[in-house]
């Protein structure tokens, strides 16, 4: 094969179907490449919760308030990917309620609508909670979405457009001449064009080697249990507040030229997530690990973690359980952006945790970027270049 | 203590219940383990007075020594040498350690996704039998059996045994069941069998029909009636062909397909065999997996029946008895050969129905796209295809794009109808050596108080 | 959740409705002896009851004393049970 593109997109995650869908509306040729099925790669193994933390940084805030805004607006366009908008509990203990309570005044004033219910509120809000919880920050703009079906929407739209989508297509290298991309090398030929988009997830690293960057995504490992159907159980989205804790105290582990320094312990944090479908996806772990194998002790931390905090559980069925891999980055950001170390090239990766909820956004920067345009949002802090990209890189 | 002597066997049917035999015989410590509350599997189902050749009552009576867990599950092989079990009645969790491990989780019937499957009262023929002989119900008073195979023989003399008016619809031609009377005649067991059957089904004018499929069942709240055709030998509807008839009841009876989760999730080695449109276990002449210590016997391994059963199971735990050193070499040989002699024997008549009634490619045509394709997930034919979207057609592709196989049933269902739904309508090859459907834990849905995390365990 | 009505020994019932049991009786066994096929709706609606009958397809789901998604086939139909169809709050 040999052929042209304005662009090529390579990653067929919820990422790179976002950039794909919004390049195809500004851009004549585009392509995206996926090297097996389209989601078969983090998306496809994760929890999708549409929304924001309580203890992020005012410019992440910022961030996902205009990525909630994004799915409000495809919504609202006809976007279906069983995006819906419940609402999210962070259930706090009695030696929490007090830092919650404090954040709530910023995140009111950054857009993000949440409110305090006591006690007596949470029980009638979320009838199956413990009993013992001091309370809930209600986050009423916190939301969930497909990440399956928004991919294949997504691309769908892209294609309607004239966007060819790749699937079975392993990119081998990105190709550059004095600095600037010249191509994307792939199992069936080489693909000529000016513009590239990296939004592979956690496989970005070793596509960046091929250009000669070294870019600081590493896998962190998630498990989740799926429940048997249980429609009605719960109202909310529900995470502990213990899991902002445990999402904050993340940021920076001792990081070496290979990448986090090893024996980092597991963290786990209760996250449940009713499906549309009945299903509940309760999660979650975070350990630096690049296997999808499950381990038992995760799940069996996750369980209990669960089992306090919505206690019927304990006699509900679980049907299934999975391991994915979040492409997560030292300072908890992704990278979003051009570098100056190689023309041509935007990498769209390292969402960790988020990439769902920020998936359309990352793609409506993109489109702005590769067409030249001024990005709707200041994404100084989200440049890849705040990292050192021509450090040497080191063994994967 | 790991003398290498503690056997474990995952299923209480016929293979089970031999190897579980043979192998405590020869030295070793074998547990036993099963999901019903009785030993016997489904072919003993409701007929737990049987004195058959390897009933449960003959396993009682040779007083083996085996330790047996009834009503419980395997939910999890964690590591080589463990398995996870969960007793439901108790809600015991136990991880039980062994040194080898036989696999005998036997078959379940082929699901068939035609247009109205899913109307309450169409039922599978296994489950149709198993209704009849253990509780004297039925789904219905007037019946279909269709499908195809000796099975349907044996379920019409079930249901009309309790007073149901039966039809029996072959989708194969009458030759194809002619073709059997030279190799029924040569095995007496078989012979009687059949022939009381036929004897019993023309005494209670139970009707035969060849070369005819129930192409769709109608009704709105429950079967009230279907279309049965003529077909060719592809099993494709002659057109003009097309009856309705009034039943309150469809028994599907296509054949079986082996359930592999647990070998898949230990990592055994399969093999699909592309005449039957199954997968099994391999294994060698003494019924080892590729996985060692691991052994298979039973529906598993190849679609046999009973007899196939009993003998691969006794072969599976002499076998493991010979591996583990409880039986030597010139012990083994001795006690080996009259079971596989056995087995050919009993292989004849096994043999003749894995070829004379496999499932054609008409029978993945009755599908219309409204026709359900995963009943847990309400997925049909229709939003399969809108889910491909020009990728390329695999399972995996559908269950992505449409939650197929995301259900309580985990695609023991609709797999199987994906796979060939898929190959005959898309071209999709599966794999000659991977089942294209991943299995993660826990392998049957267990509470979540007793797994992972065992509430007394903590 | 409902509370349980009173019931003689030898029944269980149905949606509030008397239904016989004998012993051995599964659930789906002591339905189907009263002619009682559908057992759930689907999502979008259509009935659905007993299919493989041997407690693989989870179709023939019930709610027995507040549990969901029992297996009408497989679980053995006690006296006094409270057997709810369709889907219910779990």
């Amino acid at each position: 094969m040999s052929e042209t593109a304005d662009v090529v997109v390579i990653g067929g995650g919820v990422v790179g179907a976002a950039c794909a869908e919004a390049l195809s509306r500004r851009v004549k040729r585009v392509v995206l490449l996926e090297r097996r099925g389209l989601a078969s790669g983090t998306s496809s193994a994760c929890q999708s919760g549409v929304g924001h933390g309580v203890f992020a940084d005012d410019y992440d805030l910022r961030l996902d308030r205009a990525a909630i805004d994004e799915f409000q607006a495809l919504a609202a366009d006809g976007l279906d990917a069983d995006y819906s908008r419940r609402g999210a509990l962070l259930v706090c203990g009695p030696d929490e309620a007090t830092t919650v309570r404090e954040q709530l005044p910023r995140l009111r004033a950054l857009g993000l609508p949440v409110e305090w219910l006591g006690a007596e509120a949470l029980r009638d809000a979320e009838p199956s909670l413990a009993r013992d919880y001091a309370g809930a920050a209600r986050l009423t703009d916190m939301g969930q979405v497909s990440p399956m079906r928004l991919v294949m929407e997504l691309t769908a739209r892209a294609s309607g457009r004239g966007a060819a989508i790749r699937t079975d297509v392993e990119v081998s290298g990105i190709a550059t001449e004095q600095g600037r991309v010249t191509g994307v090398q792939t199992s069936s030929g080489t693909i000529a064009t000016g513009e590239v988009v990296l939004a592979a997830g956690v496989w970005s690293r070793d596509l960046a080697r091929t250009a000669g960057l070294s870019v600081p995504i590493w896998p962190l490992k998630g498990h989740v249990l799926v429940s048997e159907p249980l429609p009605g159980l719960l109202n909310h989205y529900l995470t502990e507040a213990e899991y902002e804790v445990a999402a904050a105290s993340f940021g920076k582990p001792e990081m070496t030229p290979s990448g986090p320094k090893p024996g980092w312990p597991p963290r786990t944090a209760a996250v449940l997530q009713p499906l549309p479908s009945g299903q509940i996806l309760i999660g979650s772990s975070r350990e630096f690990a690049s296997d999808r194998e499950v381990n038992r002790e995760r799940l069996a931390q996750i369980a209990r973690r669960a089992v306090r905090m919505v206690p019927v559980l304990a006699e509900r069925r679980i049907i299934r359980s999975y391991a994915g891999l979040r492409p997560w980055t030292p300072d908890g950001r992704p990278l979003i952006g051009r570098t100056r170390h190689v023309r041509g090239l935007t990498i769209a990766a390292g969402h960790g945790g988020e990439g769902n909820s920020r998936s359309l956004v990352t793609g409506r920067l993109v489109a702005d970027i590769v067409a030249g345009a001024t990005p709707h949002f200041d994404i100084a802090p989200l440049s890849p270049d705040r990292f050192d990209l021509r450090a040497p890189a080191a063994a994967a | 203590m790991s003398d290498g002597r503690a056997l474990l066997v995952v299923g209480g049917g016929p293979a089970g219940m031999a190897a579980a035999r043979a192998a405590s015989a020869a030295g070793l410590r074998v547990t036993l383990v099963d999901e019903s509350n009785r030993l016997g599997g489904q072919y003993f189902r409701g007929r737990q007075d049987s004195r058959e050749p390897g009933s449960p009552h003959a396993f009682a009576a040779a007083a083996t020594g085996v330790r047996v867990l009834l009503g419980t599950v395997v939910v999890d092989a964690p590591r080589a040498g463990a398995l996870t079990v969960w007793n439901q009645a108790s809600d015991h969790v136990e991880e039980i350690a062994h040194d080898r491990l036989v696999l005998a989780t036997g078959a379940y019937d082929r699901p068939v996704a035609i247009p109205g499957w899913t109307l309450p009262g169409v039922v599978t023929a296994g489950g149709a039998s198993t209704l009849a002989k253990a509780h004297g119900v039925a789904p219905g008073k007037r019946l279909l059996v269709a499908g195809s195979g000796p099975f349907l023989l044996s379920v019409a003399d079930d249901l009309s045994a309790k007073g149901c008016m039966v039809e029996i619809i072959e989708a194969s031609p009458w030759r194809a069941s002619a073709s059997g009377l030279g190799v029924i005649a040569m095995d007496a067991e078989i012979a009687r069998q059949t022939a009381g059957y036929l004897a019993r089904l023309a005494t209670r004018r139970v009707r035969r029909r060849y070369g005819t499929m129930v192409t769709a069942i109608h009704g709105t709240d429950r079967v009230e009636a279907a279309t049965v055709e003529q077909v060719d030998r592809d099993w494709r509807p002659i057109s003009g062909t097309a009856r309705m008839i009034s039943v309150d009841g469809v028994c599907l009876g296509y054949g079986f397909v082996p359930q592999l989760e647990l070998a898949q999730a230990i990592g055994c080695a399969l093999e699909r065999d592309d005449v039957s449109a199954n997968y099994f276990v391999r294994v060698d002449a003494g019924m080892r997996t590729s996985t060692s210590e691991v052994y298979a016997a039973g529906e598993i391994t190849g679609l046999g029946g009973k007899r196939v059963a009993l003998a691969q199971g006794e072969g599976a735990g002499l076998t493991a008895a010979l591996d583990a050193g409880a039986l030597d070499r010139a012990n083994y040989d001795v006690r080996i050969a009259p079971v596989i002699a056995r087995l050919r024997q009993v292989d004849r008549v096994a043999d003749w129905i894995r070829r004379a009634f496999v499932p054609r490619d008409g029978l993945w045509s009755c599908a219309t796209p409204e026709t359900t394709l995963c009943r847990c997930e309400d997925i049909t034919h229709r939003a399969a295809e809108a889910g491909l979207a020009g990728n390329p057609p695999t399972p995996y592709a559908v269950k992505t794009a449409t939650r197929a196989g995301m259900g309580l049933c985990q695609g023991r269902i609709c797999s199987p109808i994906l796979t060939e739904w898929l190959r005959v309508r898309h071209g999709y090859q599966p794999p000659s050596e991977e089942r294209p459907w991943r299995i993660r834990p826990p392998l049957r849905p267990v509470p979540l108080g007793a797994w992972p995390a065992h509430k007394a365990n903590p | 959740m409902t509370t349980a009505p009173q019931v003689e020994d030898g029944a269980l019932t149905l949606d509030g409705k008397r239904v016989a049991v004998r012993p051995g009786d599964t659930i789906a066994a002591a339905l189907l002896r009263q002619g009682i096929v559908a057992l759930r709706h689907s999502r979008t609606g259509e009935a659905r009851g007993v299919f493989c009958g041997i407690g693989i397809c989870n179709e023939c789901l019930v709610t027995v004393n507040g549990r969901p998604n029992v297996r009408a086939c497989v679980t053995p139909a006690e006296a006094g049970a409270v057997v709810a169809t369709g889907r219910a709050s779990p």
